[in-house]
């Protein structure tokens, strides 16, 4: 046998040989860890509230957990590696993680503040105890990933990744780790804050807003940043003719017309009505229906509840005006060293402007302060190292369905 | 009658009606093996496939943006790609049995779509206006398709194990395991590009690539789920009626990722609900 062959046999013969209980065993083992974690912080959080003068007794206390874990880790050393590099293992680490990402998006994570209004008291307090308020935030969701990674890497080992037919597996299951790398290097490493400046304004330092820092603290960004110019390009407003449709207690749009451009008739009853615009100026428009041989003109008036029946009682029409919704905004930055413009960009969303590592995202206006712009500043060192973990998953997937067939079936044949 | 039924969206009805003809003459080609009406099945298919790209380009032109921005559009443009998936498929491994669950979930996508129609269109926020757009939502609606007949193929797969199935050559249970799994794969690798494609915008407009967002975390759940499916098919005793199963619950999530964010508690700071 060539030796494409005999890796290919050896990743999912070495899969396949695994017996069949492992799967339930891997994932009772990952629920108990993570029972084991949350307790861990959970008991934590509360000796840190309860022994704020004898924190060697917390430590003590809390020490037990890593203490006991190392312990046992130390026992089972020998059973340990099969078991992390099994594939029964991986897939319950993927259900646990994929049940923790479901569970992340069924309880709210808010500030524990809104918590009261959104669960009833004896939960809220169990929610918040747990982390689940934050919980792609917490340190057991973190050490899940972090386990990820370990398991990943193990993985590749183990089947001897690096020969070519393995490559595809390699890119994808390295991949992984790389991304989950870049994202902590970025949270580590990485900075957030927010810019706030009135056309005119510079600032050399913004407002952090990343987890973990202090409230209000601000970051120096080693030059300066000016508002040379900021403008919100509109939508045009528009009047439009809305023809509700009435079943019962239900009411919705079933037609809309642009009262300044619509020409022509337009059934809008069930009974055969029509209706058409003879004209319209700002928030009033005149309209005509006709039905059979009748002919009826009436105006209307936007936002004053007047709206016509018509035919039978099942139609309604209304004169609405939409407010021009923001099409773009865009600041005119400009960044000066020493006093000296070095740099000019008009940023708008989608378009930042970078420069020596800090990224500056056009975030928020305000309607009723036309010279105000919000701008989100961020350092994230970490992107690079994520974008080629995505390239290398991307290739990877490609390389494993596409290429690796192709390349074990030549093999085959010579 | 025309507009009692198809209100605003005349050239919407008709995209429904063809799909209804495909899904009327498919469905009983395939249990009665018809190959005739099977064949008219996959031409009006076909048919509805054209008259949509029709539409869906009117539209663009009209709107003046892509239109995928609202559920009504994005229920127009996902029997498309249903129907160009299930083409392909047909093309490459005449399955078609693929052609009744296509022309179905299209009748009930676009009726829905007529139902609950847009009446007029909405605007594009400037977060949506970027290049990384298109793509983002084409590589999600192919893979979402994909994932679909992988689904159906799997459902079929346990539940006609040894049978014959239309016109297509299947006689073991293994033939549609297998097109269940190549069809996932294909998914699966749309998806992947799909949820990079997401990534890489949103750091170029928010300066994140990653916020934790309902949506993005269903997203990756789908993901998880379809990466569960490619390693319990390596286990021992999971690789036949186990791994069709998980195919069939995978695409469940992708049905609450498309759908179901509405239902969340946690939707309401999401920035992909469909609104």
């Amino acid at each position: 046998m060539d030796t494409a062959g005999a890796v290919d046999v050896r990743w999912t013969q070495a899969a396949r040989t695994e017996r069949r209980g492992r799967l339930t065993t891997s994932v009772g083992l990952l629920f108990a860890f993570w029972v084991f974690l949350v307790a861990w912080s959970a008991i934590d959080a509360e000796l840190s509230q309860t022994l704020v003068r004898t924190p060697w007794v917390r430590w003590g206390v809390t020490g037990l957990f890593p203490a006991g874990l190392a312990t046992w880790l130390w026992r089972v050393r020998r059973s340990a590696w099969p078991l992390v590099t099994s594939v029964p293992f991986g897939t319950a680490l993927l259900v646990l993680l994929l049940a923790m990402t479901v569970l992340g998006t069924v309880v709210l994570q808010a500030p524990a503040r809104d918590y009261a209004a959104h669960y009833p008291a004896w939960l809220a307090p169990v929610l918040l105890r747990l982390g689940l308020n934050d919980l792609f935030h917490t340190a057991w969701f973190a050490a899940f990933l972090a386990l990820l990674a370990v398991s990943l890497v193990c993985v590749a080992v183990k089947r001897q990744a690096w020969k070519v037919p393995m490559w595809g597996h390699l890119c994808c299951h390295i991949g992984v780790v790389i991304v989950l790398l870049g994202g902590t290097v970025g949270r580590l490493l990485g900075q957030k804050a927010f810019l706030e400046l009135r056309e005119g304004q510079s600032a050399s330092e913004a407002l952090a807003t990343g987890g973990g820092t202090a409230a209000q603290a601000t970051i120096p960004l080693g030059f300066s940043v000016r508002l040379e110019d900021f403008a919100v390009d509109r939508y045009q407003e528009e009047s439009r003719l809305v023809v509700y449709r009435i079943d019962g207690s239900s009411v919705r749009p079933v037609r809309s017309l642009d009262a300044e451009r619509a020409s022509g008739w337009c059934a809008v009853g069930t009974d055969g009505t029509e209706l058409r615009v003879i004209g319209s100026k700002g928030p009033a428009a005149e309209i005509e229906l006709r039905n059979g041989g009748q002919v009826s003109r009436r105006t209307l008036m936007a936002g004053s509840h007047d709206a016509v029946w018509v035919g039978d009682g099942k139609a309604l029409v209304a004169l609405e005006r939409r407010p021009p919704e923001a099409r773009a905004y865009r600041s005119r930055l400009a960044i000066l060293e020493n006093g000296r413009k070095v740099r000019e960009k008009t940023i708008e969303v989608n378009d930042p402007l970078s420069w020596r590592g800090w990224h500056f995202y056009q975030s928020s206006y305000r309607d009723r302060d036309p010279t105000w712009s919000g701008i989100q500043v961020v350092r994230d060192p970490g992107f690079g190292i994520v974008f080629a973990g995505f390239a290398m998953i991307g290739l990877g997937v490609i390389f494993v369905y596409y290429v690796r067939p192709f390349i074990l079936k030549r093999r085959a044949a010579a | 009658m025309i507009e009692e039924l198809f209100g605003a969206h005349p050239d919407v009805g008709a995209v429904a009606v063809l799909h209804g003809g495909a899904l009327l003459a498919s469905a009983p080609g395939a249990v009665l093996r018809k190959r005739t009406l099977a064949r008219a099945g996959m031409w009006l298919l076909a048919a509805a496939f054209l008259l949509n790209t029709w539409v869906i380009a009117a539209r663009w032109v009209d709107a003046g943006r892509p239109p995928f921005k609202t559920l009504f559009e994005t229920l127009l443009f996902y029997p498309w790609c249903v129907a160009a998936v299930t083409l392909a498929f047909v093309a490459l491994h005449r399955l078609q049995v693929l052609v009744p669950f296509a022309a179905g979930v299209s009748v009930i996508g676009l009726a829905y779509a007529l139902w609950r129609p847009d009446v007029e269109f909405v605007k594009l926020p400037p977060a949506l206006q970027s290049g990384w757009f298109v793509p983002h939502v084409v590589t999600y609606f192919v893979a979402y398709a994909a994932l679909f007949l992988s689904g159906v193929l799997a459902l079929l797969a346990l539940v006609l194990p040894r049978s014959r199935c239309g016109t297509a050559p299947l006689d073991r249970e293994s033939a549609l395991a297998t097109h269940a799994h190549h069809a996932a794969v294909f998914g699966l690798g749309a998806l992947t590009f799909g949820l990079f494609l997401g990534g890489v915008w949103a750091k170029y407009a928010w300066g994140d690539w990653w916020s934790w967002d309902p949506k993005e975390n269903w997203a990756l759940a789908t993901w998880l789920a379809y990466m569960i499916y490619l390693h319990v098919r390596l286990m021992d005793g999971w690789s036949g009626r186990r791994a069709m199963w998980a195919l069939v619950v995978s695409f469940a999530a992708v049905v609450f990722t498309y759908l179901g964010m509405s239902l969340l508690p946690t939707a309401e700071g999401s920035l992909h609900v469909y609104r």
